[in-house]
């Protein structure tokens, strides 16, 4: 292991530390809730209806 | 002047640089885009000439009424699963997409597929993006110089190669570069875009872009119809290669999602719906050749000279992301090799198709539908995998560490189940629409090729990942508690 290797391996771990003590319940590291994946799965159902829509006008 | 301990330690900064911006997940401060930065972002990378291109080949199969359903249906559903496969895990991990495959195809099975699927993908893409520079500047010397160049002429493939030359120069200065060069590139093309839809406002009446006939377009209007949707998808699926690179720098799931879907989806229909426009109102598939007609030859080839340039710096930012992925997924075979040296390798092969710009033009449909069936089946083994079988929980830790220590070594460092899991959503795509040949099946129809392939990638990935490996507590399927993973004496003992 060089000095980059071994730099990028504590950076690295001083990253993940970070992550799962200060960030752990940051708003940005939270996962997609529920609802956000059904509506967007909606958005998207909804807006393919939308292009039949257009093509049977 | 500096000491050789002043350049090593920089040398050694500069690389922390270059592997943080690259593959270590980014920290809170460094996520620096809310809503509105990564939509416009988006807006920036959609209007692009590729969209110009997808609008002027969708004219080729349908008519006006036709190819905004087309494009809007093939689009929204291309988007939807790419946007779940690559923006959401990213943006929660802020962690480049190839890094977060590792779960889902192992280390090995990641090179596999990023030396094949996502190098071939790019490579058509940026080739196609040369070839198009090529085509631009001989219009540019036709009309000033009263030349008679063709559109498969030495002169296209000269100018492709320096537009490859360019891009790889821009390429290697980094992508602050690149950004440099964008921040002017993106506005114009608005700017060419309005253009564009200012003309045909003034010079095309509704009624005649309604009752336009499709340029090129196969005896059957149904096929036609959804060839037109499944090449929409294939090129809403085909901004997989870039998104997850983009997502991590973004500060929460909301402004990571819909600003991804939205502003790909509007900006991109925006600009292939003019495309489009312009194709059935000029009678030509071919960008480069409405321009001269619909600015004059002052206006026109000052526009087409613009569109050449910003073909360079789309081909780079594409660029970047993919050969940032082939570095990491080569594990320490191209770790050593200088940046420089591996974004010339990656141009080679669009240098060798700019001695065929007619094929590339020619076959671009069929590159694009043929990398969506693979992509597709990517997409929907990824999110079987992130949603449904680890409920969106990775463990950061067990991405870094190599070999066996990690839990996502699988068996050999390759998962089966993803792998699998493509080779069936591809073939399956293959059955149902085969873009060589254009043979369909009957439900190709009513269901497009995309969508049935992702949903077959998901289900085999969820089930051989099942038997494989979750019921043997292989590949860390029953989760871990904390975001960063294992304990810190894993990654010290690799």
């Amino acid at each position: 292991m060089d000095s980059a290797d071994a730099n990028i391996a504590t950076e690295l771990e001083t990253r993940l530390s970070i992550i799962d003590t200060i960030e752990r319940d940051d708003p940005s590291r939270r996962e997609l809730s529920g609802a956000d994946l059904s509506l967007f799965i909606g958005v998207s159902v909804v807006i393919v209806l939308f292009g039949i829509l257009v093509l049977a006008l | 002047m500096t000491t050789p301990g002043a350049d090593g330690a920089r040398s050694d900064r500069a690389q922390l640089d270059t592997a943080s911006l690259g593959s270590l997940p980014l920290l809170k401060k460094e996520r620096i885009w809310n809503a509105s930065d990564f939509t416009g972002v988006n807006v920036a990378l959609a209007i692009a000439t590729w969209a110009f291109l997808v609008g002027g080949f969708t004219a080729l199969l349908v008519g006006f009424q036709q190819g905004i359903a087309a494009m809007i249906i093939g689009n929204a559903i291309g988007l939807c699963f790419m946007v779940l496969a690559s923006v959401v895990s990213s943006q929660r991990y802020g962690i480049e997409q190839y890094t977060l495959l590792r779960p889902v195809f192992g280390v090995v099975g990641v090179g596999v597929l990023v030396f094949t699927v996502i190098l071939i993908t790019e490579m058509g893409w940026s080739s196609l993006l040369a070839i198009m520079v090529g085509r631009a500047v001989t219009q540019v010397s036709n009309s000033a110089f009263s030349t008679d160049f063709g559109p498969e002429s030495l002169l296209v493939t000269f100018f492709a190669l320096l537009a490859i030359a360019v891009s790889w120069w821009i390429l290697s200065r980094g992508p602050v570069t690149i950004g440099r060069f964008n921040k002017f590139i993106a506005p114009g093309l608005l700017i060419v875009t309005l253009f564009l839809m200012v003309y045909l406002v003034l010079n095309t009446s509704v009624d005649t872009l309604f009752t336009a006939a499709p340029l090129a377009p196969f005896e059957d209007d149904q096929l036609n119809f959804m060839l037109a949707v499944e090449f929409n998808a294939g090129v809403g699926v085909s901004w997989y290669p870039v998104m997850g690179s983009l997502a991590r720098l973004t500060r929460s799931p909301r402004a990571a999602l819909w600003p991804a879907y939205g502003g790909l989806l509007i900006a991109t229909l925006i600009a292939q719906i003019v495309g489009m426009a312009a194709a059935l109102t000029l009678g030509d598939s071919d960008p480069t050749v409405w321009m001269l007609p619909f600015g004059g030859p002052v206006l026109g080839a000052f526009i087409l000279i613009f569109i050449a340039f910003a073909n360079v710096t789309s081909s780079s930012s594409i660029v970047y992301s993919t050969v940032l992925a082939i570095r990491q997924a080569s594990g320490n075979l191209l770790s050593r090799v200088r940046w420089a040296w591996l974004c010339a390798g990656f141009f080679v092969l669009p240098a060798l198709l700019a001695f065929f710009p007619g094929f590339m033009y020619d076959k671009f449909m069929v590159f694009v539908t043929l990398s969506g069936a693979f992509l597709s089946a990517m997409c929907g083994a990824i999110i079987a995998d992130y949603f449904v079988l680890r409920r969106q929980r990775v463990s950061l830790r067990d991405l870094y560490v190599p070999g066996r220590t990690s839990a996502y070594h699988f068996n050999g460092g390759v998962n089966w189940a993803g792998m699998g899991a493509v080779l069936a959503g591809a073939a399956f795509y293959l059955w149902i629409y085969n873009p060589i040949t254009l043979e369909t099946h009957p439900l190709f129809s009513y269901t497009t090729a995309s969508l049935p392939a992702a949903v077959v990638g998901g289900v085999v990935y969820f089930v051989l990942a099942t038997l494989l490996y979750k019921r043997r507590s292989i590949g860390d399927f029953g989760h871990r508690s904390t975001p960063a993973g294992a304990s810190p004496a894993r990654i010290e003992q690799a």
